[in-house]
């Protein structure tokens, strides 16, 4: 499974590489970027299974950034992985397209439980 | 307000957890304690409310902390890696603390204050809440400052 993690935290992105693995997800490959417009760039280029992306980044959001591959036609599937999280902020996340929200700080269990991984 | 102490006392406990797999300990920590030498790290809120969510700790804990979430070494973490690492502490401290007020409400980015820089303020305000912890025998503190443009949150 290819998956695009975005963040602007190194640890952050670390955590949610080692939060997948512990949710016994396999044949994993990662690939990162730091915030939206360079996640836009990456993903316009090689095709990801997966984004995970935080919501509140500089340069470009992870809002922005779905928004921005909705428009041009990518289907990938998108998750939020933010602290930042509000009733409406999910409301938001999932009319624009995301699949799911997980709330930092987050468990293995919490990625099992959003994705569907038994 | 109406933003007890417990409810801090149990986000930092779940945020420690669940980022280190290791228990943040609530003790009464001295106003004096971390007034030097400590690396500050913190978010701001506006909307419901307006102030800041800070997180204090010295910079051999902050150092402790960074090699735990990039598994290095102390030695090895740059500088740039303990602000990570403090910083993300804050925003998820932060993020789940701005739950707790009314919406529509903000979190900024984070920002990180060297301990050479901890004389600088955070926000124009007033400490309202503030929680003493230990992590392996060092002092850690989780404060919310309120920022002087508002005096009380909306409702």
């Amino acid at each position: 499974m290819k998956i695009l993690i975005v963040d602007d935290s190194k640890a952050m992105r670390m955590l949610v590489q080692r939060a997948l693995r512990q949710a016994g997800l396999e044949d994993l490959h990662f690939a990162e970027a730091t915030n939206g417009s360079e996640a836009l760039e990456i993903a316009t280029a090689d095709p990801f299974d997966l984004i995970l992306s935080d919501w509140n980044m500089p340069e470009m959001s992870g809002l922005d950034l779905l928004r921005a591959l909705r428009a041009a036609g990518s289907k990938v599937a998108f998750g939020f992985i933010t602290s930042d999280s509000s009733e409406a902020m999910r409301h938001t996340a999932l009319r624009s397209g995301a699949k799911f929200v997980v709330v930092k700080p987050f468990t293995p269990e919490a990625f099992q439980a959003a994705m569907g991984i038994e | 307000m109406n933003l007890p102490n417990d409810a801090i006392r149990d986000i930092a406990v779940n945020v420690w957890s669940t980022m280190f797999s290791a228990d943040l300990c609530p003790v009464d920590v001295p106003e004096s304690a971390l007034e030097r030498g400590a690396i500050t790290s913190y978010v701001l809120i506006s909307g419901g409310w307006d102030g800041a969510v800070t997180v204090l700790c010295e910079a051999e804990l902050a150092r402790e902390l960074a090699a735990r979430l990039f598994e290095m070494a102390p030695a090895d973490v740059s500088r740039d890696e303990i602000r990570d690492a403090l910083g993300e502490i804050a925003n998820v401290c932060g993020g789940n603390i701005k739950a707790l007020f009314p919406e529509p409400s903000y979190l900024s980015l984070p920002t990180v204050l060297d301990e050479d820089e901890s004389h600088l303020a955070v926000v124009r305000g007033r400490v309202i809440r503030r929680v003493g912890f230990t992590y392996e025998g060092k002092a850690i503190v989780v404060a919310l400052i309120e920022s002087d443009k508002k005096a009380t949150p909306r409702a």
